[in-house]
């Protein structure tokens, strides 16, 4: 028998997927309600969003936060806003649904780690994802990076290194709101983030 | 034969179109094939500084860029980390908080070499750190009660004194590997102090070891005269938190601290201490 393929507890998900920890079992059987979360309209609470926190054990990241509704599911959400503290063009959006899934079922990434799109389907060098890039599910609950139009645009890529020009375009992409029909804005002036910080060389002040 | 080794030609074609690099001012960032288990591809950062060529993981470890936090409080992922740090032969050094792990050399021939090292070294520590090496429960406890801990001791520090408290710090570089929970500096004077916790008397008795370990480590070297107090603070709310049980042991840790273990519920007498 082969039991990559044999009929698993879980009703159309081939066995060998429930042994692999690269699968988000909250997402792949919450999978409606993941679609339902990303796809309908979602309204950001506060803008402009302050990132003044210092994450939690990170030092070198600060947060902001807001609360977020959906039009249909009746939850608590909460949009993140998180960027280094040295490099303004490094930052992350993730939204929160925090009652069903424990990561975020929405992400942007502009900056960081190549992700691997680890689905046995794709070929090996299709697989690698620079950033910037969007993280999304895909319905056996691995997460896929992909990049948009935009982000694959040398003329429109640099403009998108704007986080308040980047917002709108996640907003765009994860349709979410402020208000209405506003997008919202991110304050990074205020606290250590008000400085001059566009150092996008890892190393530059490390003494080796 | 033919196929299979037509096969292999597409095998190294795949693989080698994973290489690729971005260039991040004066360093090249040179995104390899190696992945870590959380689907991530390791990065390693190429910078030539005084004539020598240094490869290393740009703080990327450290700074929670792999989605995997290596946790040094757990002695299985010590003994881990230091097996592929000895073995790849890393060198470490500290910048704005982050921890960098490096390689150098003068000769532009080897740089592969330390490619192929800090990648390797990387992805290995990378994935396992995700392993879970000691039990939830008892990591949960260990995380809640320096979260708590850490929050009272910032309460207690003024906010103008707040450069002069550290958390999860060695004393200097020659003691790197002796970590205390919290450090805390007034006129070249420290005061360390050790979280004590467990969530079985199993556990607990282990982390007395760990405290008194350290203290004793300090104790013999040349810090010891800027050594203000050494203080244990002890989680008497956790579960695994029975004196009968550990009260020999805590006796021992007394005679380290020199009388200056301090049990949560009386934290406040920590104030005169710092």
């Amino acid at each position: 028998m082969n039991t990559s393929t044999a009929e698993s507890p879980v009703r159309n998900v081939p066995r060998h997927y429930l042994f692999m920890s690269k699968f988000n079992n909250q997402i792949r059987t919450g999978f409606k309600t993941y679609t339902e979360l990303k796809v309908k309209r979602k309204t950001v609470l506060v803008s402009p969003i302050d990132v003044l926190k210092t994450k939690d054990r990170h030092p070198s990241l600060r947060v902001g936060h807001s609360n977020v509704t959906h039009q249909t599911v009746k939850k608590n959400l909460n949009f993140e806003v998180e960027v280094k503290i040295d490099n303004s063009k490094d930052f992350k959006f993730k939204i929160f649904c925090s009652d069903l899934f424990e990561k975020p079922f929405f992400r942007f990434d502009s900056a960081g780690a190549s992700h691997r799109n680890n689905d046995p389907e794709i070929p090996l060098k299709e697989q690698q994802i620079t950033t910037p890039h969007f993280h999304e599910y895909n319905a056996k609950g691995i997460e896929i990076a992909y990049k948009t139009k935009a982000l694959l645009s040398p003329i429109e890529l640099p403009q998108l290194e704007d986080i308040n020009i980047c917002m709108m375009h996640f907003c765009e992409e994860g349709n979410m709101r402020y208000q209405k029909s506003d997008f919202p804005e991110v304050n990074l002036q205020k606290g250590e983030l008000g400085f001059k910080f566009t150092n996008d060389d890892p190393l530059k002040n490390v003494g080796f | 034969m033919k196929e299979l080794l037509t096969i292999f030609k597409n095998i190294k074609e795949e693989f080698c179109s994973l290489w690729t690099f971005k260039e991040r001012g004066g360093t090249l960032e040179i995104i390899t094939p190696y992945t870590t288990t959380s689907n991530k591809f390791v990065s390693v950062f190429l910078t030539i500084k005084n004539k020598e060529f240094i490869v290393s993981d740009g703080g990327w470890l450290s700074d929670n860029t792999y989605e995997t936090t290596p946790d040094f409080e757990d002695d299985v992922f010590g003994k881990v980390f230091s097996y592929y740090k000895n073995y790849y032969d890393i060198k470490t050094v500290k910048a704005a908080e982050l921890d960098y792990y490096f390689k150098k050399t003068t000769k532009k021939e080897l740089i592969p070499n330390l490619v192929f090292d800090i990648a390797n070294f990387v992805s290995a520590i990378s994935s396992s750190s995700q392993i879970q090496f000691i039990d939830v429960r008892e990591k949960e406890e260990k995380s809640r009660f320096n979260k708590q801990a850490n929050n009272f001791l910032t309460g207690l520090v003024p906010k103008t004194d707040k450069p002069n408290l550290y958390f999860r710090k060695s004393v200097n570089d020659n003691l790197r590997s002796i970590k205390f929970s919290a450090i805390a500096t007034k006129n070249n004077q420290m005061t360390l102090i050790n979280y004590v916790t467990g969530s079985t008397p199993e556990y607990f008795i282990g982390s007395i070891g760990k405290a008194n370990i350290t203290f004793e480590v300090v104790n013999k070297s040349t810090v010891k005269e800027h050594i203000k107090h050494k203080v244990a603070l002890i989680n008497d709310k956790a579960p695994g938190f029975d004196k009968n049980k550990l009260y020999v042991y805590l006796e021992q840790l007394e005679s380290s601290t020199n009388k200056h273990n301090i049990l949560w519920h009386q934290r406040d007498k920590l104030k005169t201490l710092i």
